[in-house]
């Protein structure tokens, strides 16, 4: 490719110049790209531009050294640029438009294909990455679906499957690194040491995990080496502490690496060989905790199939299903994805929008270009004909016309390039989270010139055809009648069904952004049960080798929070865990009043203190809140569980039972009952909530999110409060400070960036087919100046005139709208999934939508129509 | 730039200076300029073989008539010298720029404005 670009650049030069030194010149480039340590996108810029401007420049010396040897073709097709030149720039509304219209299709283009290209289409950097299967699993318990699995799960896998070559379990918690300079709360991956190996990635420093790698060996994530060890040679063999337990460094993973999993961190900061103090037992044995937390991947034997695995992950489901029947996994299901499958399948449907948007907005401009194109050879049919009549040669006059064309894409494609890159510097800016790649958008070369090569093409196309047909008539012919140049019948149909298809296109684009804005709105209005603005929240863990628990804990956490409140401006602070909306679930059956055993009734479970109601501003409906002193045999409900297991009665001094850690039902005295929070997602109702004393359960080796209210903006406590941290223990890292709103954001934040994305594509669509609206109606007016001057001369009144024109554009508007109406019905079912509040068929907002367009439309078509009422019937009567 | 009195473009000069010292081939002498003027130009493919294919036109370097050892190792690489022509007229530029310089110094233009 790379090579075949740079073939057509030496075409650029002289031939005598190109066939001495072409060679020389690929030499040194490749040299050159070698040494350079530039990235490829400036360094290519930079080539390509180099070896056009001294393309030029010899040229242009060549031409003014009269030369005998020089080809007549060399000149004409030199004549042609310029003759190009001259015409694109008589016209320059026409010309500005067509070069706008491209670089906007092109850089739109180009930036959501890069984006489509690299989530969807590229392969993942691993070692043979079709041969990777994620092990998906499907189930519920507790009230909540599950998709992960436990040791002995893995174990069995390994045991009683055939089609994979190896597995591999991973799973990742949030632990403080110590013994370093500055402490860090990290993300840490625990893996099965056949991980790398099954993925087919190594170490750029160290062995990483070999096969008796002890428990205890570390291996750090490029960027936790380059920021916290200062990407020092030696760090292989340091020794460093996870919450306090001593481990080895064994390795340094290259930058590239990422391990993409559906629902896993994206960013891992260190991994670690399985080991077993944390749980009891070895998490990875089949005698180890039955907990399901570990994703697991897997090889495909290069002699299976996948469909081979897929089956033979459904036996052993049935086979697991038919074994504990009673087992509290409902439902189970196993099955075996593609990995890639199964980290892009959440935004797969949200991309594929935004292409098909995208390639609407470039289906618009086309017709724009066409529509513009066609209107240009039109007016010059008298030119052509003229020169054809004076000897041109067809085939001279076809040259021109492409050099034209050629002219205009050139300049066109210029400005998508520079659209493009400002385009992805935008998405850049808003993505969202859950785009599921770590590197940054950046354009896809070949991307590009994909899209420069199609728009090029249409533009020659469109340029070239009206031209030669109109360039096909008998020149004598032409030149008769040339004293007035009009459309056929054919053209006009032709121009007015593009404009048609335009409206109707947008007004889908506009649709669709509506019904995206409205859900928006929507989600934005959803009262999650809290008040988010003016509270920081942030989390820290506490090591269990320091702090012994409960007594050392408490101690501590409650040291820390009259810490927090000393702060000046600090309202109150408060202990919670699970944060609101953070993702993290922990959740389990409970009985209560009318709620028995059998209806198996599950609740959020929440700790917290009496100052996380205060701090989020949670109001407490009923009863008391929990006391300072801290009692582990008390609890606090929502509202929604009170009405559901007391309805009619008061909650306060009952009694409930819940399983906070597992087995058996205890029971808690209801002490108050607080309003509803939305935990889990803004899109779903509030969930029963019991909350537990967190004083009573300070635990430790786990983390505890705090939440501060302060007046003023949240971030500016953040140093303050890391100070009274490090005063009390500066060994225990701050951890993921943000304030409370980012996490409503980012609930926002995937609708936001799709009603963004489409919303611009709509305004773009829409002022293309208004564009083209107005050049039509316009261009009927010019044509018909004689009819309207005998209408005028007959007496028609301005009023008629305003009118009769007026209604040639707005049948237009009429049609596209119809159009554009059904095709939103039958497309904006797609979109679906992304709303909130709001059906695909909203009549509200499709009528709005095609009210919008069409005031715009009425709009392009009176300002031509109130042109047509100023002529001077008598004037333009004469003229004709 | 076949008449003499032409002001040598940048590329051509620092290609002259380069191949003063002894021949080169195209990548040596695009090193050789950056050394020189520590990176502030950098000269690219198509400016640097343009200033070369203008050179050998007009006969100010040539191409040696042996190849050295070094050339072997890559054998799309070739060399070039300067030949006399070439070395005069880079003499005369020098000698242009150099009076130029001694009218500056002599209008003691050269001196920092601050300092005085």
């Amino acid at each position: 490719m790379r090579a075949r670009i740079l073939t057509l650049l030496m075409k650029l030069y002289p031939r005598e110049f190109r066939e001495s030194r072409s060679e020389e010149i690929l030499g040194f480039i490749e040299e050159d790209r070698a040494r350079s340590t530039r990235d490829a996108l400036r360094f290519w810029t930079r080539t390509v531009f180099d070896l056009s401007a001294s393309a030029a420049r010899l040229r242009w010396r060549e031409r003014r050294l009269p030369r005998r040897s020089r080809t007549p073709g060399a000149r004409s097709s030199f004549d042609d640029l310029r003759q190009a030149l001259r015409s694109v720039r008589a016209t320059p509304l026409a010309s500005t438009v067509i070069v706008l219209t491209l670089a906007l299709g092109i850089g739109l283009d180009t930036a959501i294909f890069s984006v489509v290209d690299s989530v969807l289409l590229e392969p993942f950097p691993y070692e043979e990455p079709d041969g990777l299967l994620y092990l998906s699993a499907r189930w519920t318990e507790d009230g909540v679906e599950r998709a992960r699995h436990s040791g002995r799960d893995f174990e069995r896998f390994s045991r009683d499957t055939r089609a994979f070559e190896d597995l591999a379990a991973v799973m990742s918690i949030r632990q403080n690194l110590t013994d370093i300079e500055v402490p860090h709360q990290v993300q840490v991956g625990w893996s099965s040491r056949n991980l790398f190996r099954l993925l087919g990635v190594s170490p750029i420093l160290g062995s990483g995990f070999t096969e008796d790698s002890p428990p205890g060996t570390l291996v750090l994530s490029h960027g936790l080496w380059q920021d916290a060890f200062g990407a020092r040679a030696d760090v292989v063999g340091r020794v460093v502490r996870l919450d306090g337990h001593p481990y080895t460094v064994a390795g340094v993973l290259p930058r590239s690496f990422a391990l993409y999993l559906p629902r896993f961190p994206a960013r891992v900061d260190v991994w670690k060989v399985p080991d077993d103090w944390w749980q009891n037992g070895d998490p990875w044995s089949g005698d180890g905790l039955n907990v399901a937390m570990f994703d697991i991947l897997g090889r495909l034997d290069p002699a299976a199939s996948p469909v081979q695995a897929r089956e033979e992950m459904r036996t052993l489901a049935a086979a697991r299903r038919a074994e504990d029947a009673e087992s509290s996994r409902a439902g189970l299901e196993y099955d075996a994805l593609p990995l890639k499958d199964a980290v892009v399948a959440p935004v797969r449907q949200q991309l594929l929008l935004l292409l098909g948007a995208v390639v609407l907005v470039l289906l618009v401009g086309c017709c724009n270009v066409m529509s513009l194109m066609l209107a240009r050879a039109r007016a010059r049919e008298n030119e052509l004909s003229l020169r054809l009549a004076l000897g041109a040669s067809r085939s001279r006059v076809a040259r021109l016309l492409f050099a034209e064309a050629l002219l205009l894409g050139a300049v066109g494609g210029g400005g998508g390039v520079l659209a493009a890159w400002a385009a992805t510097r935008l998405l850049e800016s808003f993505r969202p989270e859950s785009l599921p790649r770590l590197e940054p958008i950046s354009i896809h070369p070949p991307v590009l010139v994909f899209a420069l090569l199609v728009t090029l093409g249409a533009t020659l196309v469109f340029g070239l055809v009206p031209a030669l047909t109109a360039a096909r008539g008998s020149s004598a012919g032409i030149l008769l009648s040339a004293s007035r140049s009009t459309a056929s019948p054919r053209q006009m149909l032709l121009s007015r069904s593009l404009v048609v298809l335009q409206l109707s296109l947008s007004l889908i684009l506009c649709i669709g952004a509506a019904l995206l804005g409205t859900s928006l709105k929507s989600l934005a209005e959803v009262h999650p049960g809290f008040d988010s603005e003016g509270v920081l929240s942030f989390s820290i863990s506490l090591p269990g080798t320091k702090y012994e628990w409960p007594k050392g804990t408490d101690r501590f956490l409650r040291e820390l929070e009259s810490g927090i409140e000393s702060i000046p401006g600090v309202r109150s602070a408060g202990v919670v865990w699970p944060l609101p909306l953070s993702r993290r679930v922990w959740s389990n059956t409970y009985v209560a009043g009318g709620i028995q055993e059998v209806d198996r009734a599950y609740a959020e479970y929440r700790l917290a203190t009496e100052g996380f109601f205060e701090t989020m501003g949670i109001p407490l409906l009923e009863g008391r809140p929990f006391s300072p002193a801290g009692d582990r045999r008390v609890a606090v409900v929502s509202r929604a569980l009170a009405e559901r297991a007391f309805p009619g009665e008061s909650a306060v001094g009952r009694t409930l039972q819940a399983t906070p850690w597992g087995g058996a039902h205890e029971g808690f005295e209801v002490i108050g009952v607080v309003g509803d929070v939305r935990y889990a997602d803004l899109r779903e109702p509030p969930q029963e909530t019991i909350y537990f004393d967190s004083r009573g359960w300070s635990w430790s080796d786990w983390e505890v999110d705090y939440v501060v209210r302060a007046t003023g903006p949240p971030e500016s406590y953040i140093g303050a409060i890391r100070g009274e941290l490090s005063r009390l223990d500066p060994g225990i890292p701050l951890a993921r400070p943000r304030p409370m709103s980012a996490y409503v954001s980012d609930h926002l934040a995937q609708n936001r960036f799709a009603l963004s994305l489409v919303g611009i594509f709509a305004v773009v669509a829409g002022g293309l087919a208004v564009v083209g609206l107005y050049g039509i109606v316009s261009y009927s007016v010019s044509q018909c100046r004689r009819e309207i001057g005998i209408r005028m001369a007959l007496g028609c009144g301005r009023a008629g005139v305003l009118g009769w024109v007026y209604r040639r554009g707005a049948i237009l508007v009429a049609a596209g709208i119809v159009i554009g109406i059904l095709g939103s019905l039958a497309l904006t079912r797609f979109v679906a999934a992304l709303l909130f509040g709001v059906t695909p068929t909203d009549a509200a907002t499709l009528a709005g939508a095609a009210l919008g367009l069409g005031l715009v439309g009425s709009l392009a078509c009176y300002l031509p129509a109130r042109r047509a009422t100023r002529l001077d019937p008598m004037s333009v009567l004469r003229a004709e | 730039m076949s008449t003499s009195r032409e002001i040598l473009t940048p590329a051509v000069l620092h290609v002259l200076l380069s191949l003063a010292e002894g021949e080169r081939h195209g990548y040596g002498i695009k090193l050789d300029v950056e050394e020189r003027t520590a990176g502030a130009l950098s000269l690219g493919p198509g400016t640097l073989y343009e200033a070369v294919h203008r050179m050998e036109k007009s006969g100010w370097i040539e191409e040696p008539a042996r190849r050295g050892a070094r050339a072997k190792s890559d054998p799309r690489r070739k060399y070039y010298r300067l030949t006399k022509e070439g070395r005069d007229r880079l003499k005369q530029e020098l000698e242009r720029l150099s009076d130029i310089v001694s009218y500056a110094r002599a209008r003691d233009l050269l001196r920092d404005p601050e300092a005085t």
